[in-house]
């Protein structure tokens, strides 16, 4: 009883061969006592029976040890990427001396990603208990790790960048270990463990069920195995997995049924997200028009109270609360993008269906584009030149300009601003082409926008209408968070003052 | 921020830039390598199902020893352990899956 090899049959390597995310690097078996030695069901030989129904085989392996049976009966559908798979014991469980049933899972994870080093920082053992918790062991590690799980597991994996292979018990396994270990054979991304006890009253009872999963990591796929099974694909942190799995991942397989052309995916994602957030984007324009018609008099209220930046600054708030502009209204809109983008950072590089996709001249939409090797290594850069990250550098840069015309921002923030798509050029030259596309297009995008909402914004209507303001808003009540603002700047003040006279 | 800050983080960086090329320290391969501990969690299993014939035992390959060692070593099991082992294989729209009825290590 066990498998010798399961293959993936619609998905093969980066360099087209088969892909067997089991193979003879890999050995399951479940192993108990008896009269004080140690028996392997793995080393018993067991009668075969194949059994067809319409949508599903059944192959049953038995064993009969003097009337005393035990069957394994696995089930395979159709469709799907789950084999089921129990035990049915008749009088088996009196052989067993200890009451105890354990489970074990080694395998070395097989190389089927183009990058190791890649590969390897996103491979991993994973647990999920019945209660909930999830944990896995620490991706980057360089030396053999183990993780005991104390508590009744769900289920166990082998979680690689692209693919999974796992171990899922119906009624929960007692308890467990994970363990896992660096490779030093190029062929092999990572080593690991996965071993457990099934519950021996399941097992008396016939009621030792579990499924086996050898597949692709999909979000529809995962979300379909069982519970919190798609944490098999990393969707970042806090709030950004609620982005990407109800706003990203939808509209990307919305797209999909209609196209095959991933590029062009993504440019259409990119003009539907930004469409959704185009009110916030309006919003962060017009206050920034609002600010940049206010410039002259800003200058003019810095240059009254030259050097006493306190007094300017409460001087600069009055102005601001008799046009009726909230200066923070500029900056939210644009931060309540940031997530948005963050959360695309981590489901392109785990996003499956980019995978092998290629597209002008990026052969692997999941992998960097390299348009140029150098015989050497930069440092934090790399030994290849990445097209779409120049693009995207590049754009930013532009882009950061053309804003930079319109905005107030001075001083340190300014270079900053510059600074940055600098540092993106290091950061993701190594990252997958389909992440700095993405964001050269919505660069390209934002561009569009801007250039779109100079036209229909009048400028000088806007002047006209914060003059009205002003007159409006002379007798207007500041509100409490203004008032209290400004006593604190005042307190401020004269807590200097008076600092001041004592030395 | 001025040209002093920028010239200041510009040389920093050069100089990380110069520590990592040069001077940064060598990955502990052989660490790996030697690390019991590795071997052990790979080796566990085919240890523990090696039914290989102990060398210091007396070498008469004929089939009524190698009975007698699966009774040493399986006792009441011994009668399933010899046997040919069969392969199948079933396919699905997805899977291509191959079992055997008794380990292939």
């Amino acid at each position: 009883m066990d498998f010798k090899n399961v293959e993936i049959k619609n998905y093969t390597t980066y360099d087209s061969l088969p892909l067997h995310l089991f193979n003879e690097n890999h050995a399951i078996d479940i192993y108990f006592e008896h009269l004080s030695k140690s028996i392997s069901l793995k080393d018993l030989i067991f009668e075969s029976e194949l059994i067809k129904y319409s949508d599903s085989t059944e192959l049953v392996y038995s064993l009969d040890l003097n009337g005393k049976r035990l069957r394994q009966i696995y089930t395979l559908y159709d469709q799907g990427f789950v084999i089921n798979y129990r035990i049915e014991n008749d009088g088996f469980d009196e052989l067993i001396d200890t009451k105890n049933l354990n489970f074990y899972w080694e395998g070395k994870m097989p190389k089927i990603e183009r990058e190791l080093l890649d590969a390897r920082q996103r491979a991993t053992t994973r647990y999920y208990s019945i209660s909930g918790n999830t944990d896995y062991i620490s991706k980057t590690s360089t030396e053999y790790e183990e993780m005991p799980i104390d508590e009744p597991v769900k289920w166990l994996a082998f979680n690689q960048k692209f693919f999974t292979a796992s171990v899922i018990a119906e009624n929960g396994f007692s308890k467990g270990l994970i363990t896992l270990a660096p490779s030093i054979d190029d062929q092999i991304v990572k080593q690991g463990a996965l071993s457990s006890e099934i519950p021996f009253t399941d097992f008396v009872n016939n009621q030792a069920r579990f499924k086996f999963f050898f597949g692709p990591n999909k979000y529809s796929i995962l979300n379909e195995v069982t519970e919190g099974f798609s944490q098999n694909i990393e969707l970042g942190w806090v709030f950004l997995p609620f982005i990407n799995k109800y706003l990203i991942i939808p509209i990307f397989n919305f797209l999909e049924r209609f196209m095959s052309n991933y590029g062009l995916i993504i440019i259409i994602m990119v003009l539907i997200i930004r469409l959704i957030l185009s009110p916030l984007t309006y919003k962060s324009h017009i206050s920034m028009a609002k600010m940049r018609v206010l410039k002259p008099e800003l200058d003019a209220i810095k240059e009254k109270h030259d050097g006493d930046m306190q007094k300017a600054q409460s001087d600069q708030m009055e102005l601001y609360r008799k046009a009726g502009i909230n200066p923070l209204s500029g900056c939210i809109p644009v931060l309540l993008q940031f997530p948005i983008l963050v959360s695309l950072f981590y489901f392109i590089p785990s996003a499956i269906e980019l995978r092998l996709e290629s597209f002008l001249w990026a052969d692997d939409l999941s992998s960097y584009d390299s348009i140029l090797s150098l015989p050497f290594n930069i440092p934090f850069y790399g030994d290849h030149v990445s097209l779409f990250t120049l693009l995207m550098a590049g754009s930013t840069i532009l882009y950061t300009m053309a804003n930079s015309q319109m905005t107030t921002i001075q001083g340190p923030m300014k270079t900053m601003q510059y600074l940055m798509p600098i540092m993106f050029l290091f950061f993701f030259n190594s990252y997958p082409s389909g992440l700095s596309y993405y964001y050269f297009i919505t660069n390209l995008v934002s561009f569009g926008q801007i250039a779109l909402f100079r036209k229909f914004v009048n400028e000088d209507k806007i002047k006209l209408i914060m003059e009205e303001n002003k007159k409006k808003n002379v007798n207007k009540k500041k509100s409490k968070f203004q008032t209290r603002l400004e006593d604190a700047m005042k307190a401020n003040q004269t807590a200097q003052k008076n600092k001041g006279k004592k030395k | 921020m001025d040209k002093n800050n920028i010239i200041g983080l510009t040389l920093m960086m050069v100089m990380l830039a110069v520590y990592f090329q040069f001077f940064s320290p060598e990955p502990p391969v052989s660490e790996i390598i030697d690390n019991p501990v590795v071997d052990n969690s790979s080796s566990k299993l085919s240890e523990k199902v090696n039914n290989e014939v102990p060398s210091d035992l007396p070498l008469d390959p004929s089939d009524s020893t190698l009975n007698q060692l699966n009774k040493l070593k399986y006792g009441f099991f011994a009668s399933k352990i010899a046997g040919e082992e069969s392969i199948i294989s079933l396919t699905t729209e997805e899977l291509e899956v191959t079992f055997t009825s008794k380990g292939g290590l």
